[in-house]
């Protein structure tokens, strides 16, 4: 976590009053916070990160004149990250179902341009497919627990921070996490087929994911 | 510990956040309840496919560059859009004045609005009760009053 301070606020304020010079350095600071947290709110979209990056620094610039610079920086441009994020998910499906409404039988072109789109890469390996996992789970969940489990579970900021990016309590940032954990259960109990509680414990600490993933595959 | 209280705590204990006592608690239970014991082991799942899925993904050498000349490329775009509006209008003032001349003569030709609704006011008096013009049609034709009321009215 990049913690906001004098300097951020000079950056910041010199940025306001026009300084295109001070805003790079800004950019230049958070770009790899900012990359970061676009591939794991996007669920490991590679492809659409470094634009969707951009995208949020563009906003970032036209809504400092905005900022009160007395005011934390980190929880506002993940607020922004978050939400281009999810515009830019939501275009996604959009355009998925558009495409395939519109899409003319005998249109075998557009056919394998929109399969190319969506296809994986040919060879997964394990690690790839646990990313799908994930990505498939993250989209049933509401925006907000999405965010919550990002945070927390991969970004693993403490939970005052969260409270600071969803504008509420250290006790209600909790709240939160637990309900999307729950989500998060319900969704993996419903997508995997029941496998033994104790089969899973005996998966240990050490690579478990992966081994109560190949347990549930059968 | 009962069944709700240890699923309570199971998101604290994913944290690490719980004392070894209650921590040992929730063990103890999980050794004979197997609800509880998936419940955890799922969250745990959860918890491990987040963390697998962590990446650090390095900036591109020009991601700051790029940044900045999308951000002029949008600032001219706005600049040039403003200007294009601008042109649009001066293009536009003569049809605009002439549109407002042409609704200011129509007003005037049509008199002044106040005057129409006197005057609608005027047709309302025009209006005749049914009767009534039963009565004046048979003045018309030279009938009498009573004629019309035993004809018409009485059904003779
Ligand atoms: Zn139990």
């Amino acid at each position: 976590m990049v913690v906001s301070n004098d300097e951020d606020r000079n950056m910041i304020k010199q940025s306001q009053a026009g300084d295109e010079v001070a805003f790079e350095s800004l950019v230049r600071k958070y770009q790899q916070v900012v990359l970061n947290l676009v591939y794991h709110f996007t669920g490991g979209r590679a492809d659409m990160t470094e634009d969707v990056a951009q995208k949020v620094f563009i906003k970032l610039y036209l809504s400092l004149p905005k900022f009160k610079v007395n005011r934390p920086f980190f929880p506002w441009l993940y607020r922004i990250t978050a939400n281009q994020c999810y515009d830019e998910l939501r275009k996604i499906k959009r355009n998925r179902v558009l495409t395939f409404t519109e899409l003319r039988a005998d249109d075998h072109a557009a056919q394998d341009r929109l399969m190319n789109m969506h296809r994986l890469p040919p060879e997964n390996g394990e690690h790839e497919r646990l990313a799908q996992l994930l990505a498939k789970l993250m989209d049933t969940l509401p925006k907000q627990y999405r965010t919550a489990l990002v945070l927390r579970d991969i970004e693993e900021l403490p939970y005052e921070e969260i409270g600071a990016v969803f504008r509420c309590s250290v006790q209600a940032a909790r709240l939160k996490v637990f309900r999307a954990r729950l989500q998060m259960r319900r969704a993996l109990r419903k997508l995997l087929k029941p496998v033994d509680a104790d089969q899973m414990a005996e998966c240990g600490t050490e690579g478990a994911g992966e081994k109560i993933y190949a347990l549930y595959r059968g | 510990m009962l069944c709700i209280e240890v699923r309570r705590r199971l998101s604290c204990h994913l944290d690490g956040e719980l004392s070894s006592a209650a921590q040992q608690e929730i063990f103890a239970h999980m050794t004979f309840c197997t609800a509880c014991r998936e419940d955890w082991e799922l969250l745990r799942f959860g918890k491990q496919l987040c963390q697998s899925s962590r990446q650090t993904i390095n900036p591109p050498a020009r991601f700051a560059v790029s940044v900045l000349q999308a951000i002029r490329t949008q600032k001219n775009q706005r600049l040039m859009l403003w200007s294009h509006l601008g042109a649009m209008a001066e293009r536009l003032l003569p049809a605009f004045a002439m549109l407002i001349i042409l609704c200011l003569g129509f007003l005037f030709l049509t008199g002044d609005p106040a005057e129409v609704h006197r005057a609608g006011q005027d047709n309302r008096d025009l209006f005749i009760p049914p009767e009534e013009e039963v009565l004046l049609i048979a003045r018309q034709i030279d009938i009498t009053t009573d004629h019309v009321i035993k004809t018409v009215l009485e059904g003779r």
